[in-house]
């Protein structure tokens, strides 16, 4: 591919992902929207005439298998061998983890004609010889007319198991629909015979596990007989397993306990049976409601929700068939609801933010139509407006119903859209107008669809314009604040919080659940603006008026709050367990979930409990991934919180994995200049210095050193944490004395806004710097940080221990004091190779140093043995080769050669 | 613990781990098995490249806890060897060509099968999806040589199954395209 045809397809590639990113019905308007050169557009249409949809059950293999060059298939190798009693005769088929040949019975009075079906060894490596046998006899048992026998089988000579089962005539169950034409009538009739058989099983309690239309064979008059049954199980590899993906089944029939590695039921059975169903019938004109209910009832995702078993289902249809009433329903909006709470902590969280902003958006609307009993003109009229927004958002589901196949929710974003679009309907009721344009648009900003959100919070706040309704007001006034939180607009979101405040107060009696949203929100804020004394004193004193009578849960949400506003971070920490203890109390929603977690992770990190403090990290973005899926700033935050941990524990490889992902977030949200970005642009500029390639990190420490200058001016805390890794990388990368100047300048500003940690660390690099600029003051600053450690405030992690270590090392074999240096690089080196930890990342560091100390000594072979295992533990950490300080040690080794070597 | 598990815990944490050492290993265990199966089975043809890894990650590191990190790097390295097997036999069977009948290699789930020639089309597929993308080249052969579903690449890759989803669907239109009668 020359370069020109790279690039043409890198941007055609690149568009096609956008493509891909849009929803199906806009793509073709997308695309007609889009100007490119005509090479590339070329190259984009034919991308997309590739394109099919991924979900077909199928495999996504089969699609690349048409179009891959394809010699004839190698099939019947094995033909003529035997396998146990049986003689192989030809191949009549194969799948993931079996082959199937026709095969004759050796040594029997009788002909005897039978399929056998090998599997793969891999069956064997898990269940072992005896358990493959107890399975095998249990199978063995099982006669009903409809379900293919088991007749034999056991391990061949060379220990591959097998199995024997009649050789069933007939063609698959879709195909004999098809060929005959059958209506939905004899559809349904033929599933409800396969129903009988497995539910014959189901009371032996076995489960099939691996149902679909090709296990099911149809004979020339119409009768059903099921193949390979329990057979999935024994091709199964649990537990461990569930986690790789080795699960034994068909995608598109699987039920999704199998996807998510939940227990196997009979339930299991009747979601693929629903799933076989919906196919058959999927093209018939005509069908009636029930039908769809029966299949969206088999079909529902939380197991205990399907029919019980396949006995059950068989019931229904019957009922159908003969025109009786069925037990399916159609899910209720309510029922949604409050399944969505109960499984809020699932694996299902695709619909996940718009339907808890919809719990709680209705939570207030009746709030306010229980508050206004008392006023009975009031009442009526909120009553009805409640009523009015539950058909509104009723609406929204059923029209998703309609066009739902797979059983799944609807997307977050389509429901939006829909909603948008209904709001005209709504033009002669400002007040519901406004209240449901707002509930939109906080589902947007939830879901990062920050220009939506703003344009319906205008027609919001235009429609709130035209009632007298000062609450509703207040309310678009809320969202529009948490609009500009959520794209950075501190300044703006602080005055809109203090202007919705204000509104609600003028209607009237105080509403604590609103205040607890605008303070939070509104201390996010002053967080952001540097105001957080302000920030905490009011919410102090909110938390001390028992006037207000929160609840427990709003209790709690204040108390995260005041810790986000609060410096010292064993007070933080103080403050997130008590609203931890308060939700403990008082079931909360995910959200303010996640920000405890973030909060307690922090928090604990930071007080040097590292291994806690990465459990809650990880579980914030567990709690993300599921809230907030997809490109989410969100998330993209907690990927970049655990990066950072991760690093700062020398778990480097993770570390970069994690930050990746976070970097790939912010990419995709176009969102570059943000504070968080410049925290992971940071913390990779740090990452790289950490295996040897300061130069290459510097660009990246000077840019978030720009953006958070702009963000949070010179005496911030993060300015100086950025302003101390620039002087560190500078000296490290150029050695250039301005490096001296600018640690001095970040101690200067920050140094009060420093952790004790921090703190150390600054010291710490205080001292390298000088040190590697050949200038007087690392001492001072070491021993400045041996008194901070003595204090006793942080405790140090190894990486400290080993810097401090290295650095004393380095000041003694500079003083001429061999012994004292010598020990002190044994300590570093003890501590980098020590079991606990991670600090073997830092060997290198250890080695470099000590190779330093012998060349200063006058012992060039021992100098470079040192060097050399620097230089191999830098590359073993997959250094760059141009990398600052590999570079450095080649140039060190080699002139370390031509000297010894006169 | 198995070598291969000692050899994915010495590369625990490094950020970029020289996993030399675990494709040598993984490469001569997966021929083990392949021709322990195979050799006795006359042929390639029982062999998918799905089982024989999927029975080497049992058989060498599935009684293991085996992290993430060291989960990804088996699988990873596991896709190469495959992949590098797979070639190998190829080229063996084109070899054979001139002296012996036609020989193919089977690959992947049955359903694909792929002749010698075509799998080394395959390869300059792949070096060129590569120059597009390298993640999707990964991506392929996770999929394709060692056999993983797609939610198990999301989850050793760490991102989403959408996103999973969406490369795939990238990385397979244009294979497609790349492997057409037109090519590029």
């Amino acid at each position: 591919m020359d370069c020109d045809r790279l690039q043409r397809w890198r941007e055609a590639d690149r568009l096609f992902t956008m493509w891909l990113e849009i929803e199906p019905g806009d793509r073709a308007d997308w695309l007609t929207r889009q100007s490119m050169e005509t090479t590339i557009l070329i190259a984009l249409k034919r991308l997309i005439a590739n394109h099919e949809d991924i979900d077909e059950p199928m495999g996504a293999l089969a699609g690349l298998a048409a179009t891959a060059p394809v010699g004839a298939a190698a099939r019947d190798g094995l033909r003529g061998r035997r396998v146990g009693g049986w003689e192989l005769i030809e191949e009549i088929g194969r799948g993931g983890m079996s082959v199937v040949y026709r095969a004759r019975r050796i040594d029997a009075d009788f002909e005897q004609v039978a399929a056998v079906k090998l599997l793969s060894l891999a069956a064997l490596g898990t269940l072992g010889r005896e358990r493959f046998e107890r399975e095998r006899r249990v199978l063995a048992r099982l006669h009903h007319p409809h379900i293919a026998a088991l007749i034999d089988g056991g391990l061949g000579e060379d220990g591959t198991p097998y199995l024997v089962m009649p050789l069933v005539p007939g063609c698959d169950l879709a195909t004999h629909c098809r060929e005959r034409g059958l209506g939905w009538e004899q559809r349904v009739a033929l599933i409800v015979e396969i129903c009988a058989a497995v539910a014959h099983a189901h009371r032996n309690l076995l489960v099939h596990r691996d149902l679909k239309p090709g296990n099911i064979l149809v004979s020339d008059e119409g009768v059903p007989t099921l193949l390979d049954f329990g057979i999935a199980k024994l091709l199964n590899v649990e537990e461990e397993a569930t986690h790789t993906g080795l699960r034994a089944m068909t995608p598109g029939y699987a039920a999704p306990e199998q996807l998510d590695g939940g227990p196997i039921t009979t339930a299991t059975d009747v979601y693929a049976l629903g799933v076989i169903l919906r196919g058959l019938c999927a093209d018939l004109p005509a069908l009636p409601n029930d039908l769809r209910n029966i299949v969206a009832m088999a079909t529902r995702v939380e197991a205990d929700r399907r029919y019980p078993d396949a006995r059950a289902l068989a019931d229904d249809l019957s009922r159908l068939l003969s025109g009786n009433v069925v037990t399916a329903t159609p899910d209720s909006l309510g029922y949604r609801m409050r399944s969505f709470l109960r499984r809020r902590r699932g694996a299902v969280a695709a619909a996940s933010a718009i339907l808890l902003v919809l719990v709680s958006g209705l939570a207030a609307t009746q709030w306010q139509a229980r508050r206004a009993e008392a006023q009975a003109r009031e009442a009526l009229r909120q009553s009805a407006r409640a009523e009015a927004a539950r058909e509104f958002l009723f609406d929204l589901f059923e029209a998703g119903n309609l066009d739902r196949t797979e059983g799944e929710d609807p997307r977050v974003s389509t429901l939006v859209e829909r909603g948008a679009r209904n709001l005209s309907r709504l033009d002669q009721r400002p007040e519901l107008h406004a209240e449901m344009a707002t509930l939109l648009a906080r589902i947007d900003i939830a879901i990062g669809r920050h220009e939506r959100a703003r344009r319906l919070l205008e027609e919001a706040i235009a429609s709130a314009e035209r009632t007298t309704d000062e609450k509703l007001h207040a309310q678009v006034e809320l969202a529009q604040a948490n609009l500009a939180n959520a794209t950075g607009d501190s300044t703006r979101a602080g005055m809109l919080y203090e202007r919705a405040l204000k509104t609600r107060e003028q209607a009237g009696a105080s509403d604590p659940s609103f205040r607890v949203a605008v303070l939070s929100g509104w201390a996010y804020a002053m967080k952001n603006l540097g105001k957080q004394d302000v920030a905490r004193q009011r919410i102090e004193h909110e938390l001390s008026n028992v006037e207000m009578n929160y609840s427990a849960n709003q209790r709690g949400e204040l108390l995260l709050g005041q810790a986000l506003v609060t410096r010292d971070i064993q007070r933080r920490l103080d403050l997130a367990q008590a609203a931890a203890r308060e939700f403990a109390e008082q079931p909360t929603t995910a959200a303010n979930e996640l920000a405890l977690e973030v909060e307690l992770g922090n928090d604990l990190f930071a007080l040097g409990n590292h291994e806690q403090g990465i459990a809650h990290t990880r579980r914030s973005v567990e709690i993300a991934d599921q809230l907030y899926p997809g490109s989410t700033r969100y998330r993209a935050r907690t990927y970049n919180n655990l990066g950072s941990m991760l690093r700062v524990d020398d778990q480097l490889g993770t570390a970069e994995a994690a930050l990746a992902v976070a970097e790939s977030i912010y990419r995709e949200l176009g969102d570059e200049r943000s504070a968080a970005f410049a925290a992971l642009l940071h913390n990779r500029g740090l990452l790289l210095h950490d295996t040897g390639n300061s130069a290459r990190g510097l660009p990246l420490v000077e840019q978030a050193l720009a953006l958070a200058l702009e963000q949070f001016g010179e005496n911030d805390r993060r300015s100086g944490l950025a302003r101390r890794s620039v002087a560190l990388l500078r000296a490290a990368a150029t050695a250039d004395p301005q490096a001296n100047v600018e640690w001095n300048r970040a101690r200067e500003h920050a140094w009060d806004a420093f952790r004790p940690a921090e703190q150390i660390d600054t010291l710490l690099i205080g001292a390298e710097i000088a040190l590697e600029l050949n200038q007087p003051q690392a001492r001072a600053r070491l021993l400045e940080a041996d008194a901070l450690i003595r204090s006793g405030q942080s405790e140090l992690s190894n990486h400290q221990r080993i810097r401090r270590d290295l650095l004393w090392g380095t000041l003694q074999s500079m003083d001429g004091q061999e012994k004292l240096a010598k020990a002190s690089f044994d300590a570093a080196s003890r501590i980098a190779h020590s079991e606990s930890g991670n600090a073997r990342s830092r060997t290198w560091q250890v080695e470099m140093a000590t190779g330093e100390h012998f060349q200063r000594m006058g012992e060039p072979s021992s100098a470079k043995t040192h060097y050399r295992a620097a230089l191999d533990s830098l590359l073993e950490l997959g250094a760059d080769p141009a990398a600052t300080s590999v570079v450095e040690l080649s140039n060190r080794l080699a002139a370390l050669d031509t000297t010894s070597e006169p | 613990m198995t070598e291969i598990t000692e050899l994915l815990r010495a590369q625990e944490g490094s950020q970029t781990p020289d996993l030399g050492p675990v494709f040598q290993q993984l490469y001569s265990d997966l021929k083990r098995i392949a021709l322990a199966r195979v050799g006795q089975l006359a042929s390639t043809n029982s062999l998918g490249a799905t089982e024989l890894v999927n029975e080497a990650f049992i058989k060498l590191a599935g009684a293991e806890k085996l992290s993430l990190e060291n989960r990804r790097h088996f699988f990873t390295c596991a896709a190469l060897a495959m992949r590098q097997i797979l070639v190998d036999q190829a080229r063996l069977a084109q070899a054979d060509k001139r002296n012996a009948g036609l020989q193919q290699v089977t690959l992947g789930d049955g359903e694909v099968q792929a002749s010698a020639a075509g799998l080394s089309d395959l390869d300059l597929a792949l070096d060129d999806l590569e120059r597009i993308d390298p993640e999707l080249r990964r991506l392929v052969e996770l999929r394709y040589f060692a056999g993983l579903s797609l939610p198990a690449i999301a989850e050793l890759r760490s991102v989403s199954a959408r996103t999973v989803s969406r490369d795939w669907e990238r990385a397979r239109a244009f294979l497609k395209v790349r492997l057409s009668a037109d090519g590029l």
